[in-house]
């Protein structure tokens, strides 16, 4: 689905690369966590992706195809949720379709599925501010949705939320996920999250970013909270902490 | 208007002492009484109203509609182009520094006696607080949700017309709802200083004649006509951004 070949990438000509020579693969369907120390470059990675900035050298492939060449690649759903404080949530959801074009009837149809599936249909005409912050996350999910990308890009969607809100928000995500077949690329500072969430781990481990390591999560689906108890992933867990620790202090 | 009652009280208070301190100098050319005042916009209601009034408000009128259309078309180039901002940027603070009452006899010497003397007047001092507030909107727009919209794949037309303008517009509000009473003492300046009609021009009369009530009575009327207008604004202002009235 997604594919890195040797990309090298820095902020300015006088620093050091951030990235460098870096190849990595993701397979369609497959959730992907990435995970890293604060300021290693994961949301540079998906910035990226979504060409808000150029690689000096190197490919970014989706589909085996150069993002240079298509119109918005992928579905981006960022920390804070972003959506536009003077739009409803109905007219947020469509932001994405009105930059695609979509025709106004589709547009509709697909906007109330979208309220009904994100279970805010008596908030459609509700703006942002009435909304509590799981809410927020929620709408946001559905409008990344709606851009109709296979692959979403999340950047710590939901860093913001408190504990509970989070971890009924974790398998709301991993419901529609399984709906939805999309492929899906998540950053998180949380191990657990990380773990419960992903069949893969892609670990940052070096500076500048060479390569990532991949960690495969040994559990089925679907899952329970009861996984994160099991001795193995208890286990998975530590040594996870440990690493990012230890490359939090170099 | 609950909140409003102590500023409607301390209001009363200061006119009932004004009123109380011109009955003590007794000597309305100096000090006219706010009841003084009244009575004469009563007797001058035929000039004022019919001749003078509608003359300050065609000059502020044409005056202010194109310095919000110069403001907001500076704005926009602005905030498109970064050179041109560069550019334009310190010429447009520098055109502030002009003491409008002294370059004011220039336009009248260039336009005489005509309308537009005056309404360069007002523009020269309206134009500068619409372009900086606007521009600073259109600045405001959060740099995330550009870069959200354009990793849906939007351009720059459609950056600006779906988060630029909408994000833009409290301030618009916040412009004209600043350059409306701006624009009209400067339309009385340019009367003041040049016309042969308009409340400035009427009030400048008074004050030859050492009328003292006759000097406030088109003050009055014009504070009044602002605040009218100020308000029908912010009423249009909560109609058409529904999203900002709990924030
Ligand atoms: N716009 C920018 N201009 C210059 N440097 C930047 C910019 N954005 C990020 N950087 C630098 O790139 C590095 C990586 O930033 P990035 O935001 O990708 O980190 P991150 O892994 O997402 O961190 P966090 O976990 O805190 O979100 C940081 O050192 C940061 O200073
Ligand atoms: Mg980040």
């Amino acid at each position: 689905m997604l594919d890195f070949e040797n990309v090298t990438f820095s902020w300015s000509k006088e620093k050091a690369p951030l990235i460098k020579d870096l190849s990595f693969h993701v397979t369609p369907g497959a959730f992907v966590a990435l995970i890293g120390v604060s300021g290693c470059g994961k949301s540079t990675i998906f910035k990226l992706i979504n060409r808000l900035i150029q690689p000096a050298s190197g490919q970014i492939l989706i589909r085996g195809e150069d993002i240079g060449k298509s119109r918005g690649p992928a579905g981006y759903m960022p920390q804070k949720d972003l959506l536009f404080p003077w739009r409803t949530i109905r007219r947020n959801l469509m932001l994405p379709m009105e930059i695609a074009r979509v025709p106004a009837k589709e547009m509709e149809e697909r906007t109330s599925a979208m309220l009904e599936e994100i279970g805010l249909a008596d908030y459609a005409d509700k703006y942002p501010h009435d909304l509590s912050g799981g809410m927020r996350q929620r709408v946001s999910f559905g409008r990344t949705l709606l851009t109709d990308a296979d692959l979403l890009l999340l950047d710590e969607p939901f860093s913001a939320l408190d504990a509970l809100t989070r971890i009924n928000m974790q398998e709301w995500l991993l419901k529609e996920w399984s709906r939805y077949h999309k492929t899906v690329l998540f950053i998180t500072h949380d191990v657990e999250e990380a773990i419960f969430m992903s069949d893969q781990i892609y670990l940052v481990h070096d500076r500048p970013i060479r390569s990532l390591e991949v960690i495969d999560v040994p559990a089925d689906r679907p899952r329970t909270r009861d996984l994160l108890t099991r001795p193995d992933i208890v286990q998975l867990k530590s040594s996870l902490v440990d690493r990012l620790r230890k490359e939090a202090s170099l | 208007m609950k909140k409003h009652l102590s500023s409607v009280i301390f209001m009363f208070a200061v006119l009932i002492l004004w009123q109380m301190a011109a009955a003590g100098i007794n000597a309305a050319y100096i000090l006219p009484s706010p009841a003084g005042i009244l009575v004469r916009l009563w007797e001058l209601r035929e000039p004022l109203f019919k001749v003078h009034l509608p003359s300050t408000m065609l000059v502020t009128g044409i005056g202010l509609a194109i310095s919000i259309g110069l403001g907001l078309a500076l704005a926009i180039v602005m905030d498109m182009n970064d050179h041109v901002q560069r550019m334009l940027y310190p010429i447009i603070i520098a055109s502030q520094t002009i003491p409008t009452t002294a370059i004011a006899p220039l336009f009248v010497l260039w336009f005489g006696y005509s309308i537009w003397s005056r309404v360069l007047v007002t523009i020269l001092m309206t134009f500068f607080p619409v372009t900086i507030t606007v521009y600073d909107g259109f600045q405001s727009t959060s740099r995330e949700m550009e870069d959200l919209m354009i990793s849906m794949g939007a351009g720059k037309g459609e950056i600006f017309r779906r988060l630029k303008l909408p994000g833009a517009l409290p301030y618009f509000f916040s412009a004209v709802k600043m350059a409306i009473p701006i624009s009209i003492i400067g339309a009385a300046i340019g009367e003041w200083l040049g016309a042969q009609s308009g409340l400035g021009y009427f009030s400048k009369r008074m004050m030859t004649q050492l009328d003292g009530a006759g000097v406030f009575a088109p003050i009055v009327l014009l504070s009044v006509t602002a605040m009218i207008i100020v308000g029908i604004i912010s009423a249009a202002e909560r109609a058409l951004l529904p999203w900002r009235r709990e924030i």
